[in-house]
């Protein structure tokens, strides 16, 4: 009995090995595009929105910072997002060199409880999370809850972890957007990257050329802030 | 038959068997460790980072899907591999690549994390299970490539950061050189350990080789027919029988002494050759020692198949031998045992085997004989009567009592020592019966040495009473005669009893000259330069070569009983008796003739010139007491006597030894 089984087994594996080339070359064509799914994600940079280039009235309603006289720092995150401590992170490490004053305001989304939904509101404190506090202490920012992430949306950021830079108000009154983008080089990637590189560039400097932008990445803040559970966007 | 095995061939094999299984060993070992990081790399993700979220609906972070997918792909390959090609050189390097892709993998996935990189040594350590050290540098060009790639083109992946990479990443090579250069010399090590082993085994091999085979054949030995008869007993598969074929070349000892030993061997070299192809690849030929061979046939359940094959055998062995320039022909007897018909243990078996083989010889030889129950009831008859043999020398109850022999004038000139043994239980038993059964248990030495002593004693007796003394004739054994201290037992027995040495008379038979040949007329030689008397006797019967009438010491012939039975009666019986008389004349020997009993046949030998007369006409074998009253009256046969003694001779008494 069992010498008739291992013979059965000896013969399946002799008629399997036949297959091995083809085997070994279907393998080989998986490993790619399943590789590079893992890459794509890294490295596939999240959705931007118009950015205003100068803010104005209306579009600056709620961000009470910018009231003041220093260049105005807007970062929009998403609290459950992995990257968002990646980018807190490179913001933090970086201030200290920043020479050019400014404020910080954080925009958290926070999503707004549906009538018509089984979404339960968002109960999340960001005085529980520690790497967002240890951020807001090193830059003094302003935290502010957005709900439904329509605040970032007004400022053309719909994805967590973009970083807005804003000019001191000229003599009108108006800031100019001097840079907008992410301030990470992947998702949820500490380390040098073009981004914080060029934002640490623009507060250290006199001057700045306008308008410079980085990729974002992370997760999405208003792309499908008013979807549904099932993700049907309406 | 094992062949004998090259040392270092067999070390080369073992070593390539052993490191064989410790290869597909580890590669199932691996396989199945990358059957376990599977589900560990997913959870890790899992713990790492369940979810991204759009807004506020959270979506299964594509790490986790990568891990389930890219981990899946990265453990399929090794599982395959150690399954379909275990052991091979391309399985275990592949095997290798696929672990360091799956360190690769969650190193990335976790973000390039500090702790994920121990996940790299981890792996290496255990690929250096296969003692391989090209498998570690397979394992470390993956790897180094991987963070090579990575480093360079995003090293946040590798390393979380990208704040110094290229420091980082030649740490990160050093590390790995570091860890590498342990393992490969821990490779190196162990493979020089398991190759010290298969050294040793292969020593061990040829050494158990050596110990289970003849070194002359290279068929096995006695002790691998034991070890194979045993472990047929011992399997229940073999309860449906199997056969054991003794085998005794015959003429063997012929051909070793007049070609030579090395002749010997080479006849039992193809000997060898031609059995081999005659038993089947499960049958087992050895070698017992000298002409001895032992066939074992599996599965032979009935005598059928065993004749068939010893059939093969004999036609097979008769056929000559070329060696070198001698053609040689032999003959051989096999005794066959069939179990479980015929015995119940491998000892058993032997001896069954043997005494079939017995029975072959006693037959006369190339020709096999299956052992039977009679055969058995035989042996056990044999047995006992050994037994019997054994406690009547332990307990002293042989007697000696002494034929007269006269001269051709009937005055007794001296006596035949004869063996006698009365057995409380067997009754009186004739020394035909007891003495072959003494020769072979090894008894007929202590036993021969106190005939002679006691004869000795005797005759000295008889030779300070009678002045002159008369002569003591004693049958020696060509076992005893051959023994090394024989000479030595003869002079010590003449100084101890003080009889001369020319009363004493040996006899000997004419198969001890012919067979016995060097040794025994050493032997002679010595007795003979003691001045002790050597007869031939029952000449006439044994070997027709007579050279050793001219060449060897003898004084005396000695002819047979068969001889003068029918002197009487017929007229070639007579010439012939007369030839034999007329030709130790020639030769200056004394005749006797032996088995005398009417006073015609006295009268017609004492006519043809015979020297000597034994046999009833004087008088049946008495006691020393007896003999010691014909010693005083000495004249035993008047004219008138022989008459008597004719008449009385109707007794008969075998004579023999």
């Amino acid at each position: 009995m069992f010498d008739q089984d291992r013979l059965r087994a000896d013969s399946i594996r002799a008629h399997t090995q036949r297959f091995l080339p083809l085997i070994l070359a279907l393998w080989l064509l998986a490993l790619v595009p399943a590789g590079r799914k893992l890459m794509a994600f890294e490295w596939t940079t999240g959705a931007t929105g118009l950015t205003p280039t100068h803010l104005t009235g209306p579009i600056s309603n709620g961000l009470s910072q910018n009231e003041g006289h220093s260049a105005l720092l807007v970062v929009a995150i998403h609290p459950l997002c992995s990257c968002t401590r990646a980018t807190l992170k490179e913001l933090e490490d970086a201030a200290p060199n920043w020479k050019q004053p400014y404020r910080t305001t954080f925009l958290i989304y926070k999503s707004k409880p549906q009538p018509d939904t089984i979404t339960p509101a968002s109960d999340f404190d960001w005085h529980h999370a520690a790497y967002i506090r240890d951020a807001q202490k090193a830059l003094n920012a302003e935290v502010v809850d957005d709900l439904n992430g329509e605040q970032a949306a007004k400022l053309g950021a719909l994805t967590s972890g973009e970083v807005l830079l804003y000019s001191a108000p000229d003599q009108h009154g108006s800031r100019h957007l001097v840079f907008s983008g992410g301030v990470t080089a992947g998702r949820g990637m500490e380390g040098e990257n073009t981004g914080i590189a060029t934002l640490s560039q623009a507060l250290n400097a006199a001057f700045t050329q306008p308008g410079a932008h980085a990729p974002v990445y992370g997760c999405g803040l208003a792309a499908l802030s008013n979807s549904t559970p099932r993700g049907l966007a309406k | 038959m094992p062949p004998e095995g090259n040392p270092s061939t067999d070390e080369q094999i073992i070593f390539q068997q052993e490191y064989q299984r410790v290869c597909q060993r580890t590669d199932r070992l691996i396989a199945l460790a990358m059957c376990l990081q599977w589900p560990a790399v997913v959870l890790a993700a899992f713990f790492i980072s369940p979810r991204t979220w759009n807004g506020n609906v959270g979506v299964l972070h594509p790490h986790i899907t990568a891990a389930i997918w890219l981990g899946g792909l990265i453990t399929v390959l090794p599982v395959l591999l150690s399954y379909l090609h275990p052991g091979k050189r391309s399985t275990r390097h592949a095997i290798a690549a696929c672990q360091m892709l799956m360190s690769a993998l969650i190193i990335h996935i976790t973000g390039g994390r500090i702790e994920s990189h121990f996940h790299v040594f981890g792996s290496l350590a255990f690929l250096a299970f296969y003692l391989d050290w090209q498998i570690i540098i397979t394992a470390t060009v993956v790897t180094l490539l991987d963070h090579l790639l990575m480093g360079l083109y995003a090293p946040e992946l590798i390393f979380g950061s990208s704040i110094g990479s290229e420091w980082r990443l030649l740490e990160h090579v050093l590390w790995v050189v570091f860890c590498d250069a342990f393992l490969i010399t821990s490779c190196i090590q162990s493979l020089r350990g398991l190759r010290e082993a298969a050294h040793r085994d292969a020593e061990q091999k040829v050494l158990i080789h050596h110990a289970y085979h003849d070194a002359l054949t290279g068929m096995g030995n006695r002790l691998l027919a034991h070890q194979e008869l045993t472990t047929l007993l011992e399997t229940p598969s073999s309860r449906t029988g199997f056969a054991l074929l003794a085998i005794d070349l015959d003429r063997f000892k012929e051909v070793n002494d007049s070609f030579g030993h090395k002749v010997g061997d080479d006849l039992l070299i193809q000997v060898g050759e031609r059995l081999r192809p005659l038993i089947r690849r499960k049958d087992t030929l050895v070698r017992m020692g000298g002409d001895e061979f032992v066939v074992i046939l599996e599965n032979c359940p009935d005598e059928a198949e065993a004749a068939a094959i010893a059939g093969r055998i004999l036609e097979s062995v008769n056929m000559p031998f070329y060696i070198g320039s001698h053609v040689v022909g032999v003959g051989a007897s096999i005794g066959i045992c069939l179990y479980p018909t015929g015995a119940g243990d491998v000892s058993e078996l032997f001896h069954h085997a043997d005494l079939a083989l017995y029975k072959v010889k006693e037959r006369g030889r190339n020709d096999y004989f299956f052992f039977d129950e009679e055969m058995r009831a035989e042996v056990m008859r044999q047995l006992q009567f050994e037994d019997r043999v054994r406690l009547a020398v332990h307990d002293g109850l042989f007697t000696v009592h002494y034929q007269p022999i006269v001269n051709s004038e009937g005055t007794l000139i001296g006596f035949e020592a004869l063996l006698r043994w009365t057995d409380p239980v067997l009754g009186v038993v004739p020394p035909n019966a007891f003495i072959p059964v003494a020769e072979r248990c090894g008894l007929i030495v202590p036993l021969g040495k106190w005939v002679l002593e006691q004869a000795c004693l005797e005759a000295a007796g008889w030779q300070s009473s009678a002045g002159g003394g008369v002569k003591i004739s004693v049958n020696v054994s060509p076992v005893q005669l051959t023994s090394p201290d024989f000479v030595t037992i003869v002079t010590e027995t003449l100084a101890n009893t003080g009889l001369r040495p020319e009363l004493l008379d040996l006899e000997l038979t004419e198969s001890v000259l012919v067979e016995h040949g060097g040794r025994s007329a050493e032997a002679m030689q010595q007795l003979r330069a003691l001045g002790v008397r050597l007869s031939i006797d029952d000449f006439g019967t044994g070997y027709s070569s007579l050279s050793y009438l001219r060449d060897l010491p003898v004084h005396r012939l000695k002819i047979d009983r068969s001889f003068v039975r029918d002197i009487v009666h017929s007229e070639a019986g007579r010439a012939l008796i007369e030839s034999m008389i007329e030709m130790g004349r020639t030769l200056k020997l004394q005749v006797l003739a032996e088995g005398v009993e009417t006073a015609e046949q006295f009268e017609i030998l004492r006519a043809a010139g015979c020297d000597e007369i034994q046999g009833f006409i004087t008088s049946k074998a008495i006691p020393a007491a007896q003999a010691q009253g014909m010693v005083d009256h000495r004249r035993l046969l008047s004219s008138g006597q022989r008459a008597v003694a004719a008449k009385s001779a109707g007794e008969k008494e075998v004579v023999a030894a």
